[in-house]
């Protein structure tokens, strides 16, 4: 494995928390030789763009509608909640009151 | 053979048989279920294909009824909606989201009168190879039950495999249709990226992924297919101007005169193949000399890259994706958090597994300032000129033949200490789903151990009609269709 492709644990701490994941040393030391063998065999593209000629892919266009306003009964959806009071989803403290 | 239900009901019949069959009044659509049913409760046990299998009544009561699948019952991988069923993609995150609302290929079906019979096992929020990320359990190969069944549609494949189901729906990103088909012996086709709505199925790739259908034959997957394939207004990224066609218009047995067949070269010759399924695939391509075709030898030097652009892409996506499952609207979330931001790393920590986890991490690292020059947008580079390739290579042949996958299915754990053997798995399969062009998996016969294998057909943009009619006159000039695995007879 080249060397630029070994990942600190640290950054793997960070990325975790990026990815808002919590994930314990252990489980990320696991997943770290994964990680890192999936990103060595991806090294490979860097250069293969000099190697062919470049081709693109269809052009996407935008899809477009009025915006209309459907009714919808939020009764169905609002029951998939975790936590639900009247029609809002209740979420813990988000910022913390100072003291 | 195989009449083992008290009404002489074959579960192994094909959809064109039983249509006939509830024509000629042998056995009415209800009884027919209720035998797909009870085959369910006493042989999935073993194989472990289903996630759920709904009553009876319920079943019967969600469909027209009337229509081109009349009566006929599939099973539905658990990543697609289904109207007041759970949709759990394999995952404890969604162990108990009921859907509140039918997926468009969900609605087509029912619309044209088929029966969802239940909810499919699948690689948790499709992403595995195997069924063996599942948070539920794991489903077996109707071969050899020791082996999986492939992935991520794995548990819809083994059920129309094991003859408990005629149809199913299964979803690719990256090969998840056509490799279960392979290690299962049936029939599974990727469309051309648009040709079938994604509403209602939960994303992983958005830019590859599609929905396929499973059968045990040509016919009766272009029979499905034709239900579901056209615009849907409801996702935007639906091809314009599609008309619904029937596809099974053209399956007369034949090829069409002067078919020529580009053999990928550089897959057929690649490292790692089981020689076992090289005998296979040349055989098959000597089916198809005889009945007329052309063979052209061709290379795609970018294919090889495939895994490897797919690998990036395809896990910025998820990473992207799956950051709507944060615990606040829907799904599972965690116990005894003091905050929102400890809401969502504990949520998203118990309720992802492993395989998962990885994919996202992978995604962000990749996207993020410093490395995604290096791995995405190379990634993106390169798959414009695999596009290009397909495209230039279609101007000289008329579809392309590549092996779906290097081995057949392998045991249980076979990749638990390998993960990156175990993403290979795609390496034949990725490049179709980059390009956005169709394939199909289509049976092609049988190694010593007794697994099947297959070879897919890859065509161009919507080409999907003459994709089966090539497929189909291969199957009719060969036996693989009509095998029945030896513990479901």
């Amino acid at each position: 494995m080249s060397k630029k492709n070994i990942i600190e644990h640290q950054e793997l701490v960070n990325l975790a928390r990026l990815s808002r994941i919590a994930m314990s040393d252990e489980e990320l030391r696991q997943l770290r030789p994964q990680i890192e063998s999936v990103l060595e065999y991806a090294s490979c593209l860097a250069g293969v763009s000099d190697e062919h000629k470049p081709g693109t892919m269809p052009k996407n266009s935008n899809v477009f509608r009025d915006d209309q306003a459907i009714s919808t009964d939020p009764a169905p959806l609002m029951k998939e909640g975790p936590d639900v009071q009247d029609d809002y989803f209740v979420v813990p403290t988000i910022v913390k009151k100072e003291q | 053979m195989a009449n083992n239900t008290k009404s002489g009901i074959d579960p192994f019949a094909s959809i064109k048989t039983i249509k006939k069959d509830f024509e000629d009044n042998k056995y009415t659509p209800r009884e027919y279920l209720e035998s797909c049913v009870e085959r369910f409760g006493k042989l999935d046990k073993n194989l472990g294909s289903a996630l759920e299998v709904f009553d009876v009544d319920s079943i019967v009561s969600a469909s027209s009824q009337t229509g081109s699948l009349a009566g006929i019952p599939g099973l539905v991988k658990d990543n697609i909606c289904q109207k007041g069923r759970i949709a759990s993609c394999g995952s404890k995150m969604l162990e108990n989201y009921v859907a509140p609302y039918d997926a468009t290929v969900s609605s087509r079906v029912k619309k044209a009168g088929a029966f969802l019979l239940g909810r499919g096992n699948c690689d948790e929020f499709a992403m595995g190879s195997s069924n063996e990320t599942s948070a539920f359990q794991k489903t077996a190969n109707p071969w050899d039950l020791s082996r999986v069944p492939g992935g991520s549609s794995g548990g819809p494949a083994a059920a129309v495999a094991a003859g408990l189901v005629p149809w199913g729906f299964g979803t690719e990103t990256g090969g998840s249709v056509r490799q279960p088909a392979a290690f299962c012996g049936i029939v599974g086709i990727k469309p051309t990226y648009g040709l079938v709505s994604r509403y209602g199925v939960v994303a992983y790739g958005s830019s590859l992924d599609q929905v396929g259908v499973f059968s045990r034959t040509v016919y009766d997957n272009a029979l499905v297919f034709s239900s579901i394939a056209g615009h849907d207004k409801r996702d935007s990224t639906s091809a314009q101007n599609v008309q619904s066609i029937d596809y099974t218009q053209d399956l007369s047995g034949k090829i069409p005169a002067g078919l020529t067949i580009g053999v990928i070269d550089n897959a057929l010759e690649a490292e790692g193949i089981d020689p076992q399924i090289r005998v296979l695939l040349d055989d098959a391509l000597a089916v198809y000399e005889k009945l007329g075709a052309k063979i052209k030898r061709i290379s795609l030097p970018t294919m090889d890259y495939g895994a490897a652009v797919y690998f990036m892409l395809s896990r910025a996506e998820a990473a992207s994706n799956l950051a709507r499952f944060d615990g606040v609207r829907y799904g599972f979330r965690a116990p005894d958090v003091e905050n929102l931001t400890e809401l969502y790393e504990k949520t998203r920590g118990l309720g992802f597994g492993q395989e998962v986890k990885r994919r996202i991490l992978i995604g962000n690292y990749v996207l993020s300032a410093g490395h995604a020059d290096e791995y995405c947008e190379s990634a993106k580079k390169v798959r414009g000129m695999m596009r290009q390739e397909f495209v230039d290579a279609f101007k000289d042949v008329d579809v392309l033949f590549a092996p779906v996958t290097p081995m057949t299915a392998f045991k249980f754990g076979a990749f638990d200490d390998n993960r990156l053997q175990m993403d290979l798995q795609d390496y034949f399969t990725a490049p179709v789903n980059l390009v956005g062009v169709p394939a199909i998996a289509v049976p092609c016969g049988f190694t010593q151990e007794n697994l099947p294998t297959a070879f897919q057909l890859i065509g161009a943009d919507f080409s999907e009609k003459l994709l089966y009619q090539v497929a189909h006159a291969y199957e009719q000039a060969t036996p693989w269709h009509t095998m029945r695995p030896e513990s479901f007879k």
